[in-house]
């Protein structure tokens, strides 16, 4: 009898441990499921809303696309304009040039992958390379080459001015300045305190520099989201832009990547994260927009090169769609709603 | 009346003692090798390159939280001030108030480097796998946040659900001798 009552007990204690466990085991995945709903129903929201900053105001769009060049690279990586007008390309292991409408009319294999290119006023082609800058003639042929001075050179920009040369180089964060012959003649962009040189921040492999009308050196600052202004010396003059998701601030953790100079002296800003090309005034405040998010196909992670043409037209290269898209100033036509 | 219980010498007590450590170890040794998965074994893992950051990680692994975490590749950070992996895109001031962060569940840790730079670290029991920062990190920096499914959690199901849910079919079996995909190796 006795024995009986305690398995009775026994087998009750058992069941009851057994069911409490299961409860508590259930009730804590309801609430780890919970838990992790609440969390991503309040960060969808907060995108949501994040994505209507992204779009751009109609009204500010002052260009329109006109043309775009089919550049046949798997990976174009730079453009530029020549002084006759064409674009020119770089990609894969390959130089193309374009006419006016965007027909193949010249180009050349080179030996390594080239980063970045600039076409000088006498028709000469500068390409630069992981480590190394070359000077070519239309057909190919090198005039001239020298290895970027440097712990891990990555060239970006190379920029023919006078006699010179300018590169940047994103490995080392500096800007070079070389003779034609490779000789360094000077350097700027590197922290300084005694000199107040904020120093450049390369958070990813994006800096571009040109040369002014009156000869100062514009150089982006990406990971201080600015556009900084230097003298030839390496003298700090200026910096200017602000971080802002705004269309009149540069967005994101490190932007501009790339920049341009039309006739007039303003300033073409390329962006990444919200890819978005726009033009600034010399005071750095925004003039106008050119391309928005809806008019390029670039993924959020690529750098989109710009060159601006004699007549102030703005080709920006778009490496997911493989174009060079040419916009010229007119404000686009209103886009007409979708048919429902 | 009982024989009393033979006590141990030290002389005795110190080869058994080590025999018995030897038989444990040997054991353990067994048991891990037993246990661990070869080469020829599969597992499931996401791929970085394919992911798109979707959330389905963290709502559909049978898991609670989800085996799948953050993993940072520190090599392909820029280490920014402005992370936007950390930071929502309107930050309200400069601070790191949690109305300024991104991850829903303040699973990322912020270190100051120098200036500009600093380090930014995922706490992993924290982590949900939502991938919200990864989104952020891939659309405005060099993508060195992914996701990965941890192997000390995946219960490497027959048919996982978080590969059945993606939409950017990531998700694939991998060698379990090497269960992880990085970006830097493709």
């Amino acid at each position: 009898m006795r024995r009986g009552l305690a398995g009775a007990l026994r087998a009750t204690v058992a069941v009851t441990t057994a069911a409490v466990g299961v409860l508590a085991l259930a009730s804590c995945l309801q609430i780890g499921d919970r838990g992790t709903q609440k969390a991503l129903d309040a960060a969808s929201a907060r995108e949501r809303a994040e994505a209507e900053q992204r779009k751009v105001d109609p009204a500010l769009v002052t260009y329109s696309q006109v043309r775009e060049i089919a550049t046949g690279l798997a990976e174009p990586r730079g453009v530029a304009v020549g002084p006759d007008g064409r674009a020119w390309v770089v990609g894969d292991r390959e130089v193309r040039a374009f006419g006016a409408e965007g027909t193949a009319w010249i180009g050349f294999a080179v030996s390594e992958e080239p980063r970045c290119i600039a076409v000088d006023d006498g028709g000469n082609v500068l390409i630069g390379y992981r480590a190394w800058v070359r000077q070519h003639n239309v057909s190919g042929a090198v005039l001239a080459e020298w290895p970027v001075e440097g712990k891990q050179p990555f060239v970006t920009c190379v920029t023919p001015h006078g006699g010179g040369v300018w590169v940047a180089d994103a490995g080392d964060r500096v800007v070079l300045r070389y003779s034609r012959s490779g000789q360094l003649t000077g350097r700027l962009g590197e922290r300084d305190a005694g000199r107040k040189v904020p120093g450049l921040v390369l958070p990813s492999y994006h800096l571009d520099v040109l040369v002014d009308e009156g000869g100062r050196v514009l150089v982006n600052n990406p990971g201080r989201l600015t556009v900084e202004t230097y003298k030839p010396d390496g003298a700090f003059v200026e910096s200017m832009g602000k971080a802002s998701m705004a269309i009149d601030g540069f967005c994101g953790c490190c932007n501009p990547t790339d920049l341009a100079l039309l006739p007039d002296g303003r300033i073409v800003t390329s962006e990444k994260g919200i890819p978005r090309v726009k033009v600034l005034r010399r005071d750095g405040t925004l003039d106008c927009v050119v391309a928005g998010p809806d008019d390029l196909s670039v993924s959020a992670d690529s750098g989109l090169d710009l060159s601006v043409d004699g007549e102030g037209r703005v080709l920006v290269l778009d490496p997911h769609a493989r174009l060079v898209r040419v916009f010229a100033p007119g404000a686009p036509a209103p886009k007409e709603e979708a048919t429902k | 009346m009982p024989d009393k219980p033979e006590r141990l010498t030290r002389r005795e007590f110190l080869p058994q003692a080590v025999r018995g450590i030897g038989l444990l170890a040997t054991g353990g040794a067994l048991g891990a090798l037993a246990t661990r998965r070869s080469a020829g074994e599969l597992v499931w893992q996401i791929d970085p390159r394919k992911c798109v950051a979707c959330e389905h990680c963290a709502t559909d692994c049978v898991l609670s939280p989800s085996a799948v975490k953050v993993m940072h590749e520190y090599r392909v950070c820029g280490y920014c001030n402005r992370c936007f992996a950390y930071f929502v895109d309107q930050p309200t001031d400069d601070t790191t108030a949690a109305e300024n962060q991104r991850c829903p569940t303040n699973a990322i840790r912020r270190s100051f480097v120098e200036d500009p730079y600093h380090q930014y670290a995922i706490d992993e029991p924290k982590c949900i796998g939502c991938g919200i920062c990864v989104k952020g990190c891939k659309e405005f920096g060099n993508g060195s946040l992914i996701l990965q499914i941890r192997h000390d959690r995946c219960v490497n199901c027959n048919q996982c659900a978080i590969a059945t849910a993606c939409p950017a079919q990531a998700v694939s079996r991998v060698r379990a001798d090497q269960p992880y995909i990085l970006r830097r190796s493709g």
